[in-house]
């Protein structure tokens, strides 16, 4: 008798997990929209993982808060004593504080702690594998790509504007700086820009006076009619020109980008 | 009895209120001080004048050395000798104050180097407080006048003197990373 | 006795008549103070060709600008008259006009802060209708330039925080009800609180100023290197927040101190009730963490004024943000402390039943506070080399054990009561919800390779404001409705509050829900255009917010109508236990009939004995 609520509270509560965690299967796989790098499949599965844990945290309050609702209301609004009076109950706050803990313990080390190493490891072992380079400028407002490794110092598309594109199944390496390789005089010209490629699901701050690096894979053939997250985006407020430094980007395969590189560098050669 | 408790109380909350104000205070000292540690390449300019920073800052130790005897004073119930001894430890103040205005006026130190950034922010928070200093010691050497300061109470001159040495705190910790380190 | 009557002569000899009114006195002096400072600037630096305002005489011009204010409002009068020995020759009226002018009454400084910054929150509420409106569209269609939507964007970020978020509770409704819950008959630096609450407003119209000066861009952030280019609108950002954060450290301060001297007879640290934990912890937050970020905006404001290197590319640019963050993240504690602490005040009340593990409840709020300041580089996961992020994805998941602290006694408090289902207590109910999702869409965040992908986007602002308004805006208006009986005597209607607070839950769950899957989808922060696949969620989320500003000015309406034209309510209307009940509604000047002496803890119901009595023989405690 003593646990009959508790007991009405927990069959609801599991109902409603399970049918919410069958949904969440069935949207797992596009729970974060579109991925295509093996960066983006690693903040993926970590992003599944949690929601796969925090929905039975999340049902638990929703079904709770209605529980109390309709459960523990009383009938009307005059003030009398609640029949139950507790002040504690020390397995409730046992189970509590021991799950609290073991479930953040257990996200830090997993994914957080598990993820983190894999991404270092696959830096680690892309690196060895010669990745192709790309240097990635970020002036206001604009992304300027140049690829050292074929000689190409701005990437373009045919009408002139900056446009990104990489072979699927090749490690890349980005450098990215944040610079006006036009106004270098100026040393208060540069601000914080962030890199941000949605469909590969990272992004990485571009600071002034810095290099920083960014290692990934790209594993589909896309662009931006595939899917509008297959897209360089800045991520970080830059300056009134900010929502409009974007770029187009193509993930192709190796022949249509060696056609490419072979493109970019007559139209280098004409512009020279 | 009573009565004390209920005085006690007052003054204490006073007295813990303050020193908690000037603890809260000390945080853009502290900050001012990670932050540049965490410039890198901080150097003491050769140009830095090493004499008149150090008669600077012997103008502060002399300074707070007055005021403290003026607190003793009124602790004797001398309370012209506080008064006298506020006002003096105020110009002492101002003195430092204007060989300040003089370093900044003259721009010895160029601003736009590194030296020169850490020099003016430290030298502008220190001196900003101290003219709120000045300000509280001759307000209450004034006030001293017409509200009769006694050995029993003389709160406001132990809080003007709190401030006071907390500033000369800054300033000296000031000194030293400038000139010093 | 009033010992303090030797030091201080408050005895009004000459009382003055004032031939106008303090404030329209403030602005006046304010506008010569402005011209003296910045004709001041001109004629140390007499460039020809430069204009008559430029950002250093700005600058100058707003400190002339403060001082003439604060002195105007009652400063004067009250403050720099007895400090050098004058009697001061204030007088405070005793009708409306007291809420127009410096006042030493903690009562009525809360009520000014509650009206000041629900002001500033219809302001920034407005600007955020803008900033919807412009959504609605792909397209720049209702800005005309990107600018300018960005300055509402900051705007409205910086009003919020600053002068709502960290505003509403702790000096609002702390200066009010702190005192009275601790049976004090006053605060400590009544003085110095009175003059704080004038900050708040010169505060928040310096930043609604700002877009005169021009345009800024940063948001709420100011982050370097991009606010040492833009126009000098910044400088207003810098100055406005630095006001408004020098209001919280008055009030802070105040009580605080207040909060450790001013305690009633046999009022331990054991029985101190929630609501002033609550704001004792976030005291003592604010007393660290606002002067941080106050030295670290003097350090931007200068390095854009001289100019210096501090935070470009020849300083150090993660400098500022990490100072920034320092102060920013233990800032979203400071505004949701408090509406932790509230839910178990008003819970076990509106059960009548006891409060469930109160030790724990309040061991949770204190460890939130000295957690909250190891977690600030989570904002920079994706500035920070990659080896650091580790430790702060650490801490980041452990400030979530105490916080779940505050759901373990407000569930165990729930569990098997006879909940009376009032307005507040569903707000309260509401506001666990709305949290819990802010929480726990907080873990995907502390977890750095899902945090590199949406930082930045919509989910992080969805994320934010399931904290601060699901959170802390509707435990605030359920604390005014539960506290509105004690303001002014009166009582709102329940069937018009619980249909208010369902039409917020749907606003603003329909806003916000909707934009996490806007984050997810690529919708990036700080932009009024975007791709336009992303044009129908964010119709829809417009729609809603429009929907829940009504709902936000309903309430208004609603706790406004209550207040002046309400049914009188009883005494004791919750049969609460707590001080601020034991005194009548309005509370008298003085606060109590008598000295107060507490027996035993608030949160108990299972007996029906008075947890405190007045002090019979008045002379043995005064």
């Amino acid at each position: 008798m003593a646990l009959a609520e508790a007991t009405v509270f927990a069959v609801i509560w599991a109902i409603v997990t399970a049918i919410a965690e069958i949904v969440f299967r069935r949207i797992k796989d596009h729970s974060m929209y579109y991925t295509i790098s093996s960066q983006g499949h690693i903040a993926l599965s970590a992003f599944n993982f949690l929601s796969s844990w925090l929905i039975p945290i999340f049902t638990f309050m929703a079904v709770m808060v209605i529980f109390a609702l309709v459960r523990f209301r009383a009938p009307d609004n005059t003030p009398r004593p609640s029949p139950v009076q507790t002040l504690r109950n020390k397995w409730y706050i046992l189970l509590w504080v021991g799950v609290s803990f073991a479930l953040n313990i257990m996200f830090w080390l997993h994914p957080t702690a598990v993820d983190l190493e894999t991404m270092f490891a696959n830096w680690k072992q892309q690196q060895n594998q010669h990745p192709l380079i790309v240097n990635v400028t970020a002036r206001q407002w604009e992304w300027i790509f140049s690829y050292p490794q074929y000689g190409i110092t701005q990437a373009v598309n045919a009408q002139g504007l900056d446009e990104l594109e990489l072979p699927v199944g090749r490690p890349v390496e980005f450098f990215l700086r944040s610079k006006d390789p036009f106004h270098s005089y100026d040393i208060y010209a540069d601000v914080i820009h962030s890199f941000w490629i949605p469909a590969f699901g990272i992004k990485e701050d571009v600071i002034p006076g810095e290099t920083r690096t960014e290692f990934l894979v790209p594993d589909h053939v896309a662009n931006y009619e595939t899917s509008p997250l297959v897209r360089v985006q800045c991520a970080e407020v830059c300056g009134p020109g900010h929502p409009y430094m974007e770029a187009p980007l193509s993930i192709v395969t190796a022949k249509q980008f060696s056609q490419w590189i072979a493109h970019q560098k007559s139209l280098q050669a004409q512009g020279a | 009895m009573a009565a004390t408790y209920s005085k006690d109380r007052e003054l204490a909350a006073y007295r813990w209120g303050f020193r908690i104000l000037l603890v809260s205070q000390a945080v853009p000292f502290i900050l001012i001080f990670a932050d540049w540690y965490m410039f890198n390449g901080y150097y003491v300019s050769p140009r830095a004048n090493q004499w008149l920073g150090a008669t600077q800052a012997l103008f502060s130790i002399a300074s707070g050395w007055v005021a403290w005897r003026a607190l003793l004073a009124i602790r004797h119930d001398r309370l012209m000798d506080m008064v006298q001894g506020f006002r003096r430890a105020a110009v002492l103040g101002l003195v430092q104050l204007l060989l300040l205005a003089y370093q900044w006026g003259t721009r010895f130190i160029p601003p736009g180097t590194r030296y020169g950034e850490v020099y003016y922010t430290l030298t502008g928070v220190s001196g900003f407080y101290e003219v709120i200093g000045v300000f509280v010691l001759i307000a209450i050497s004034f006030r001293a006048v017409r509200v009769k300061f006694t050995s029993d109470y003389h709160w406001d001159v132990d809080a003007a003197l709190y401030f006071w040495i907390f500033q000369l705190t800054g300033g000296l910790l000031a000194y030293l990373a400038l000139y010093w380190i | 006795m009033r010992d303090m009557a030797q030091a201080e002569p408050r005895n009004h000899l000459e009382p003055k008549v004032l031939r106008m009114a303090p404030v329209l006195r403030g602005f006046f002096w304010a506008a010569v103070g402005f011209a003296t400072g910045n004709l001041l600037t001109l004629a140390v630096d007499p460039f020809r060709g430069h204009p008559w305002v430029t950002e250093p005489s700005a600058v100058v011009g707003w400190v002339g600008a403060l001082m003439g204010w604060l002195l105007g409002v009652g400063g004067y009068e009250e403050i720099i008259l007895p400090l050098f020995g004058f009697p001061s020759t204030w007088v405070e009226p005793q009708d409306w006009r007291r809420y127009f002018g410096l006042s030493t009454n903690h009562k009525v400084i809360g009520i000014q802060y509650l009206f000041s910054s629900s002001a500033i929150f219809l302001i920034a509420g407005l600007d955020a209708m803008a900033i919807r409106y412009e959504l609605m569209q792909p397209s720049m269609h209702f800005f005309t330039y990107s600018g300018q939507y960005l300055t509402a964007v900051g705007v409205h970020g910086s009003l919020m925080m600053f002068g709502v978020g960290t505003v509403a509770m702790i000096s609002g409704l702390g200066n009010y009800f702190v005192p009275l819950m601790i049976g004090a008959k006053r605060t400590v630096f009544s003085r110095l609180s009175g003059l704080g609450h004038w900050l708040l407003p010169a505060g928040a119209l310096t930043l609604i100023a700002s877009p005169l000066l021009g345009y800024w861009d940063t948001g709420w952030r100011g982050y370097e290197p991009l606010a040492m280019q833009d126009p000098g609108g910044m400088v207003f950002y810098y100055l406005g927040i630095f006001a408004m954060t020098l209001s919280t450290i008055f009030t802070s301060l105040n009580l605080a101190t207040t909060i450790i001297f001013y305690r009633a007879r046999g009022m331990t640290w054991a029985r101190i009730p929630l609501f002033v934990w609550g704001i004792l912890t976030v005291s003592l937050l604010n007393l660290i963490w606002q002067p941080e970020i106050e030295m670290t905006f003097v350090m931007a404001l200068l390095s854009k004024l001289v100019p210096w290197n501090f935070f470009d590319a020849i300083g150090s640019v993660e400098t500022y943000l990490s100072m920034f963050w320092l102060f920013g993240h233990p800032e979203v504690y400071i505004i949701v402390l408090p509406a932790l602490a509230l839910w178990n005040e008003m819970i076990p009340v509106m059960a009548q039943k006891n409060l469930f593990a109160r030790d724990w409840a309040v061991i949770g709020l204190i460890f939130v506070m000295m957690l909250s300041g190891l977690v600030w580089a989570h904002h920079m996961f994706t500035n920070m080399r990659n080896s650091e992020m580790f430790p702060f994805a650490f801490f980041t998941e452990m400030i979530s054990i105490p916080t779940g602290f505050s759901f373990m006694a407000a569930i165990g408090t729930l569990w098997k009561a006879k909940l009376r289902l009032t307005t507040p207590s569903l707000l309260i109910l509401m506001s666990l919800f709305n949290f819990m999702i802010g929480g726990l869409t907080g873990v995907y965040l502390a977890d750095p390779p899902v945090n590199l992908q949406v930082h930045d986007t919509f989910f992080v602002v969805a994320h934010f404001h399931y904290t601060i308004i699901g959170g802390m805006i509707f435990t605030w208006i359920a604390a005014m409705y539960y506290w509105l009986p004690k303001l002014s005597g009166r009582m709102y209607n329940e069937t018009w509050g619980k249909i208010l607070a369902v039409w917020i839950f749907i606003g603003f769950n329909g806003t916000f829900g909707q934009m996490f899957l806007l984050g997810l989808q690529g919708m990036n922060r700080w932009v009024p255009a975007y791709p336009p696949y992303l044009k129908s969620m964010n119709y829809e989320v417009s729609l809603f917010a429009f929907f829940l500003g009504v709902g936000f000015i309903g309430h208004a309406i609603h706790i406004i109508w209550a207040w002046r034209k309400g049914p009188l309510s009883s005494e004791n209307p919750w049969h609460a236990r707590t001080l601020e009940w034991m005194t009548s509604s309005p509370p008298p000047e003085e606060n109590f009939a008598a000295e107060l002496e507490v027996v035993r803890g608030f949160y108990r119901y299972d007996h029906d004995n008075p947890s405190a009595y007045f002090v019979k023989d008045k002379s043995e405690s005064t």
